[in-house]
């Protein structure tokens, strides 16, 4: 059997090596996103629009723009220094291409005057920014721009006035928007930007779809890390005080513990194609779990009602895990089959090893259960009271913040930003880039960004187009060199047909943000009083908040499912499992209602308030400590040695469990401590219920 | 002893350049002590160093104390520029095209406006707050920012014989120099 094993194991190693497995992992939020609105954000992540983040950089350190954009020029497109109007040069340049299109021709004696306007702005000694000016004022003798830069000023949300800089915790900083060349998923180079910022920038922030990427991925590495490390561990020091304390006989579990935790984590990652750091993290879990399996029965004398205890025990957990692997989040879906399969295989392997290819003796118990504690018999009754708690006293943010990992710092600079009144909330509307000639003509009352403010319809460009045409005439126009080259091609153009096809196919840079490959993206600013109207008009727009929104509706709708579900085929179970004893049945369930109390109590404690993966923590923990009820429940009926052993293989399988969540509590995302802690709660309670509560029940359920 | 000998020297020379730096800015400054208000026609030269090319304008400044100035261009297109301490007036053709307010202009702007604002004025206070005052000339007079990040690299100022500000130059941070030739100015001053 020690080579089957060892087979297995050098087979599975060598699979996980030929499959790339661990190369492969994943540490994105995507996890985190059911399918509908992974998709819109993934529909929005097409266009460059939304790659938009905010440089916080502290206004005691002395920056220049041009330094920030040598520094970054590998990995952003644009940088926004306090509004400067030079930040705009490459849309300025490709805007004055098309102002024939936009504007039409007002006269000889217009154009000159603006002309002469602009020339007297010159004269004005203003210092750095005069250069900017110049730039603006000579590129456009139409001054056309100043509206254009308005817009893209009120897109890019930090310009306009209030948002240059921001004041968090009694520190300022300075904001320069920032847009990165590169999609947020591409790890390698968004990793190179973010190291890149804090070497230059020690204290900057990072604030948008790219710093939440960057911190999530990067807590998710270092959570896994330590987890793992940890994990590692606790588990060698459990297992080298067993093995002192009773023998080599404990050795037996171990390569069947990672045998089972390798099979898991091969199946899940080909039925999901991937394998997320999140999941792995639960290793240790899964190894604590496992080992319940080995431990009721290497102290279990019976073998009969050994592995039927281990079987219904596995049933129940199995219920459960089902029932969340049907989840839209793929975190909950991958998360639960991969406790699922690792339990299966645990299951499995621990009988082939154990009663198929080989004998062992019982283990004697040589570690003591402290016995007799008033503390923990008293404290059972209350817990139970407790867990009224949890349905009557504990509220549960089922929203998406749950799920990100956010320092108190950019919580608050986030709040001192976008908390502003004023601050534009966009809507989306994306339409197929077929349907352009529509999204050219459409008119709304509200503030808008999208390929209308920079082009006409091609009606209004073939009127605006043949004024030019008509009356333009460079000689006497043109009063000074600093205009001529924005019309030396204006000839060329003039030749041209006005269509916006033609601007896009030439790579106006204008367009960039607001055009995919086959779709348009156009940005609504809306009041809230308007946003039902608006949505009235046009159905299909949405917004970051609606998509937030959905979330929790989403959610709610499976737990609904999801827990009386599992709630009536685990006790259906159990009336069976215990030949229809209503008395037995419930005995079996005081257990979790003890670590519902314990998980009730901890809530209260907890600083952010309790989120739904709490939730799912204490649904899983009714699935496992179901288990320690029909362990203990049927041990009533044994002799008082048999009971003995019994309470062993609970305690050393509560212990274990407990050790495999431990690692999860000193995680920092959010995820991983939320259920780290529910579960550990949620273990703890049926622990001390199931050693010294329900033998108290002995005269009641006999 | 000699370190103590050294500090002395040192804190010596500093007060007496320091007192140089400062006679130098009085005497400057000697035409324009307490004045309420300030006018003077100018015309400006402004050579474009990315257009290699110079543009002519004119137009009139007027000070008024404590925290008034006025930029009025006349030619070529009438634009005035309206400076208070707390909002920049924008007039073209007359008519009032844009009120700014300062504050929320951004950073560089701000600093460009204090720092115009603040040598316009020709407030020795002032100026010697935000600039080092050194003589490059017989009547020129060279000023630089104290902090870094200046939103000028340098101006230079000259002394008509009479002892009025006839000349300044402005070489801004892209390079572009904008040069103003002041007629007389007319001078009101506070009654004492």
């Amino acid at each position: 059997m020690k080579r089957f094993n060892l087979l297995l194991s050098l087979f599975l190693l060598v699979a996980t090596i030929k499959l790339g497995l661990f190369s492969s992992i994943k540490s994105d939020q995507s996890i985190f996103f059911p399918a509908k609105i992974f998709q819109k954000l993934t529909e929005l992540q097409k266009f460059k629009y939304n790659r938009w983040n905010l440089l916080l950089i502290p206004s005691t350190t002395k920056v220049k723009c041009g330094r920030l954009k040598k520094e970054f020029s590998g990995f952003i497109d644009s940088v926004f220094c306090h509004g400067e109007l030079s930040s705009f040069g490459n849309y300025i340049g490709d805007w004055s291409q098309d102002i024939i299109y936009r504007q039409p021709f007002l006269g000889k004696a217009d154009l000159l005057n603006r002309q002469n306007r602009s020339l007297s702005k010159l004269s004005l000694p203003l210092g750095a920014d005069s250069e900017e000016i110049i730039n603006l004022y000579a590129s456009d003798p139409l001054e056309a721009y100043v509206d254009l830069i308005e817009i893209v000023k009120k897109g890019n949300k930090a310009f306009g006035s209030g948002f240059q800089s921001v004041s968090v915790e009694g520190n300022k900083f300075n904001i320069y928007p920032i847009l990165p060349n590169f999609p947020v998923k591409d790890e390698l180079k968004l990793t190179t930007l973010m190291n890149t910022i804090k070497s230059s920038f020690p204290k900057a922030l990072v604030i948008g779809p790219f710093g939440a990427s960057f911190r999530n991925m990067v807590r998710i590495k270092k959570d896994i890390t330590m987890v793992s490390v940890v994990g590692a561990i606790i588990f060698f020091f459990y297992f080298t005080f067993n093995f002192i304390k009773e023998g080599t006989q404990f050795f037996r579990v171990l390569p069947v513990l990672v045998n089972s935790l390798l099979l898991a984590i091969i199946f899940n990652y080909l039925i999901f194609g991937q394998i997320h750091g999140v999941v792995l993290a639960f290793s240790p879990t899964l190894i604590g779990l496992g080992l319940d399996y080995a431990f009721h029965r290497l102290y279990g004398h019976e073998k009969r009602a050994s592995w039927r205890a281990n079987f219904s025990g596995w049933v129940t957990s199995l219920i459960v895990l089902l029932c969340l692997s049907f989840s839209d989040v793929p975190f909950i879906k991958q998360f639960s089959m991969l406790l699922a399969t690792g339990l299966t295989f645990s299951l499995v392997l621990f009988y082939l090893e154990l009663e198929v290819f080989s004998s062992f003796t019982p283990l004697m118990g040589a570690v003591k259960i402290p016995k007799n504690n008033f503390f923990f018999k008293a404290s059972i009754p209350i817990l139970i009271l407790c867990s009224t708690l949890f349905f009557f006293k504990t509220n549960f943010s089922l929203s998406l913040n749950g799920l990100e990992y956010v320092t108190s710092e950019i919580q608050n600079t986030r709040r001192s930003i976008f908390g502003q009144k004023n601050f534009p909330k966009p809507t989306f509307l994306i339409d197929s880039k077929k349907d352009m000639a529509r999204v050219l003509s459409r008119k709304t009352p509200h503030p808008s960004i999208s390929v209308a403010n920079f082009f006409p319809t091609q009606a209004v460009a073939k009127v605006n187009l043949n004024s030019w045409a008509q009356e333009f005439n460079t000689e006497g126009i043109i009063q000074s060199k600093i205009f001529n080259p924005y019309f030396e091609n204006f000839s060329t153009h003039l030749k041209q047909a006005p269509s916006i096809e033609l601007a896009i196919s030439q790579g106006r840079s204008y367009f960039s943000d607001l055009l995919s490959k086959d779709s348009i993206l156009s940005v609504f600013f809306i009041e809230n009083d308007s946003l039902a109207s608006f949505k009235e008009i046009f159905p299909q727009s949405f917004s970051l908040g609606e998509i937030a929104d959905s979330f929790p509706r989403l959610l709610k709708n499976e737990l609904k499912l999801v827990f009386p579900i599992s709630l009536i085929l685990i006790l259906l179970y159990l009336f069976v499992y215990f030949h229809f004893s209503i008395k037995k049945t419930i005995f079996s369930i005081l257990p979790f209602l003890t670590g519902l109390g314990l998980q009730a109590i901890g809530v209260l404690f907890l600083k952010e308030g309790a989120s739904f993966v709490f939730l799912v923590g204490t649904l899983i923990v009714y699935g496992l400590s179901v288990d320690y009820g029909i362990f203990a429940v049927s041990s009533l009926e044994s002799t008082k040695e048999d009971h003995r052993y019994a309470e062993l293989g609970i305690w050393h399988a509560g212990i274990s469990t407990l050790l495999g969540m431990i690692p999860l509590l000193l995680a920092s995302h959010p995820v991983l401590f939320q259920l780290g802690l529910s579960c550990s709660l949620g273990i703890i309670g049926p622990l001390i219920c199931a050693v010294y509560g329900i033998p108290l029940l002995k005269r009641y359920a006999v | 002893m000699r370190r103590v000998i050294i500090i002395l020297i040192t804190t010596l020379s500093c007060f007496q350049l320091y007192g140089k730096e400062l006679s130098e800015l009085n005497h400057f400054l000697k035409r324009y002590g307490n004045f309420k208000k300030l006018s003077a026609n100018f015309k400006g030269e402004k050579f474009l160093k990315r257009f290699d090319a110079t543009i002519k304008s004119e137009g009139k400044l007027i000070v008024n104390r404590p925290d008034s100035l006025t930029w009025k261009i006349l030619r070529p297109v009438p634009t005035t520029y309206e400076f208070t301490k707390n909002s920049l007036k924008i007039f073209e053709d007359g008519k009032l095209s844009q009120n700014l307010d300062i504050a929320k202009l951004g950073p560089g702007a701000h600093k460009s406006i204090g720092g115009l604002m603040a040598w316009l004025k020709l407030d020795s206070k002032t100026i010697e707050k935000y600039y080092f005052v050194s003589r490059s000339g017989k009547d020129q007079f060279s000023f630089t920012y104290k902090e870094s990040d200046p939103p000028f690299k340098k101006i230079l100022a000259t002394l008509a014989p009479k002892g009025y500000i006839s000349k300044v130059e402005i070489t801004e941070l892209s390079g572009d120099v904008l040069t103003l030739t002041f007629e007389r100015p007319e001078i009101i001053r506070e009654k004492i």
